[in-house]
């Protein structure tokens, strides 16, 4: 069965408007937790992983018009992530209109309602525009931004949406349906979710520190980041440079709890176990694990469970780069696939910052500093609500 | 006084946790609510934060306090009693 | 081949498995219509319910005994209903995908918990403002651990189902698949929900069979 190749790629976050510029503040070890939440919000004093630029700036940046038609900023962030994506590629629209387009997103245009939170809680008649924005709008923007006709999706499993996108693109390829896809997610920061996450009391008021013992909760982001992934024929038909291969994948569900992971890991220990085996790689052969870590204290411990169990005497090195661009919850899988296949091609491994001691149960430490690597094969874990578990796995080319 | 407050909660309780098929009368004051008792989770032991501020006007900042506090509904009236 | 094992239909006025109507709150009598209506409801009121009304009825009418069900949000407590009457209390669900649908998304409970920000948030609301809670849901009760999803499509959309379904089944080491369409918004839900198992069977899984299938009641 065909090989399945990343070929482009593109990201926005907290820490940088296009891959370089995350890259650097990577190596730099420059987070980008500086937002203090949104306007208008009264939780001003939660960091957030914003992306410093307005809407009007992201628009300009995009090259759309904002007055024209309505674009959120879910829309926005994610047509820049996917424009640099298909640019990196080397690719045209018109080789696009035969792809897949699978995109994932949990807050959908929910800034846009937001906008009218004054107007609507006086009752004031909203524009029509509002009556309906469909969760999945960002999808069919970048849709027909990139002309894409033959298959177009979108993914709302929580926090491992873009690992499932990435993962249904993917298969998509191998049963020969379409020889490429441009799969991510984009998920912009709201009144909302930051309210809904605050109300589960998940969030640190603090810089998270994700795997410490005094972890306090998580720090939320937002962000873009696509990746074109083709098969390995049609890559080298057109010349394509890969980038990395996707070796595995695996999505399970930990049947557990609506919002809790299962204090024995099972979900994410299924998830990593089978995304092995399906690469028929053996746990002491993954160099590195970009962990979900997201800094709550259920989520780290429930993972670092799940790792020593996979991977026992043999745990390989580690970190959350949710310490640098927060969570961006739907997007969180795409962008960590983009820092993992970075650490491979540039021989850089990320620091988990703010790490200052090891759980007790299970003693386990990330990688503390930016570090010079030779890494061939990194897994990337993304757990979400409803118990939805996903683990990518990606080689170098 | 106690008993009443006790009461009072138990039909607060039953309704912001959506508990539709308890019969308020087998809940006794110092069962416990969580774990075998009412078979309430960590989200319920949010609500009931929730309930407290809401009609109590009581702030509990550390969910990890709720534990001692939501033990049964008689650590609960005391805890109402003691703070507002 | 892949086929359509069983499949039910969950809408205000009725809820049907493989088109035998299980609980009926139609007005019409079942002498009539020629179909068996094994627990017909008698409702009282001429108002309509609301649709959360209206599931606890389906709830009742089933006799099911799951006390966390009426903590769900309308959307869960739908696919719920679904999965019961599909899975039956058969217990074979080691080998199960999840694979539902809508267009949108948690937007009811969205809306809920949106209102919820003028007072103080609530966490029970939160917790359902992602559509594939219900999925979490469905695979708590049923111990279903294998690989789960939920697509945002314009419409009811077969293609995409049995493209996902298919690759669970080919890829996901899983014999079926618990699949379909729960839209629940503005009052009013509709469900159609169905098991693909590999394996012979009548109903083939193809797109004309589906859409004709989910054709609301």
């Amino acid at each position: 069965m065909s090989r399945i190749l990343v070929t482009g790629m593109g990201a926005i976050s907290s820490i940088g408007q296009d891959v370089e510029e995350n890259y650097s503040s990577l190596c730099e070890e420059q987070h980008g937790l500086h937002g203090k939440a949104i306007p208008y919000s009264s939780l001003k004093h939660l960091p957030t992983g914003e992306v410093p630029f307005s809407n009007e700036q992201l628009a300009e940046k995009a090259g759309v018009d904002i007055d024209a038609q309505t674009w959120s900023r879910t829309d926005l962030l994610g047509i820049i992530a996917a424009q640099e994506a298909v640019q990196s590629a080397g690719l045209v629209d018109s080789d696009l209109s035969k792809a897949a387009l699978i995109s994932a997103t949990t807050v959908g245009g929910m800034d846009v309602y937001e906008q009218y939170h004054e107007a609507l809680r006086k009752k004031l008649d909203p524009p029509t525009n509002l009556i309906a924005y469909d969760c999945a709008d960002s999808t069919e923007k970048i849709a027909d931004q990139f002309g894409i006709m033959e298959f177009v999706t979108s993914i709302s499993t929580a926090c491992s949406s873009s690992a499932n996108a990435i993962m249904l693109g993917a298969r998509l390829i191998k049963a020969g349906k379409v020889d490429r896809a441009l799969v991510g997610g984009t998920e912009a920061l709201a009144r909302f979710t930051i309210n809904g996450f605050n109300s589960l009391k998940i969030l640190d008021d603090q810089l998270c520190q994700p795997f410490d013992k005094d972890r306090r909760g998580l720090n939320l982001g937002e962000g873009a980041a696509f990746l074109i992934i083709e098969s390995e024929e049609a890559a080298s038909k057109r010349g394509a440079t890969p980038l990395a291969e996707l070796l595995g994948y695996s999505n399970r569900n930990d049947a557990y709890h609506q919002t809790a992971s299962s204090p024995d890991g099972s979900g994410a220990f299924s998830a990593m176990k089978e995304t092995l085996e399906m690469a028929g790689i053996q746990p002491d052969a993954v160099d590195f694990i970009n962990a979900h870590g997201t800094g709550t204290g259920n989520n780290d411990l429930s993972e670092s469970i799940a790792i020593k169990r996979l991977f026992g005497k043999n745990t390989p090195p580690f970190s959350s780069t949710k310490s640098f661009t927060g969570h961006t919850l739907a997007t969180a899988g795409s962008i960590q696939a983009v820092f993992s296949i970075l650490t491979l091609n540039r021989g850089k491994a990320f620091a988990n910052l703010r790490f200052e001691s090891a759980i007790e149960e299970t003693d386990l430490t990330p990688l503390l500093e930016t570090t010079d690597v030779n890494y061939k094969v990194i897994l990337s874990n993304s757990f979400g609500f409803g118990g939805n578990s996903s683990s990518l796995l990606f080689g170098k080319a | 006084m106690m008993e009443e407050l006790i009461e009072k909660l138990k039909g607060q309780i039953i309704e912001q946790l959506n508990l539709v098929d308890v019969n308020p009368e087998e809940v006794g004051p110092e069962d416990p609510l969580f774990g075998d008792g009412l078979g309430l989770d960590s989200i319920d032991a949010l609500e009931l934060i929730v309930m407290l501020e809401k009609i109590y006007g009581i702030k509990i900042e550390n969910p990890e306090e709720g534990k001692t506090i939501f033990m049964s509904l008689k650590s609960l009236a005391t805890y109402i009693t003691e703070n507002k | 081949m892949i086929t359509i094992q069983s499949y039910c239909h969950i809408w205000p006025e009725g809820l049907a498995k493989n088109n035998l109507r299980l609980v009926d709150f139609s007005s019409h009598s079942a002498e009539s219509s020629g179909e068996v209506r094994l627990n017909a409801v008698e409702t009282s009121s001429n108002t309509k319910p609301s649709s959360h009304e209206r599931l606890v009825q389906f709830y009742r009418a089933l006799n099911i005994n799951y006390p966390k069900f009426h903590k769900m949000d309308n959307l869960s407590k739908l696919g719920f209903l679904g999965a019961e009457v599909l899975f039956d209390g058969s217990g074979q669900t080691d080998s199960t995908s999840v694979v539902l649908s809508n267009l949108s998304s948690s937007l009811e409970s969205d809306r809920i918990f949106q209102e919820s920000l003028n007072d103080i948030p609530s966490p029970a609301q939160f917790v359902y403002t992602l559509p594939n809670i219900v999925v979490g849901e469905i695979c708590i009760r049923h111990k279903i651990k294998g690989e789960n999803s939920f697509l945002l499509t314009s419409q009811f959309d077969s293609q995409a189902l049995i493209d996902a379904i298919l690759q669970s089944l080919i890829f996901g080491g899983v014999d079926q698949c618990l699949s379909g369409w729960i839209e629940c918004i503005n009052d009013d839900f509709y469900g159609f929900l169905f098991l693909a198992k590999s394996g012979e069977g009548e109903l083939e899984l193809t797109k004309s069979v589906l859409d004709t299938l989910y054709m609301r009641k």
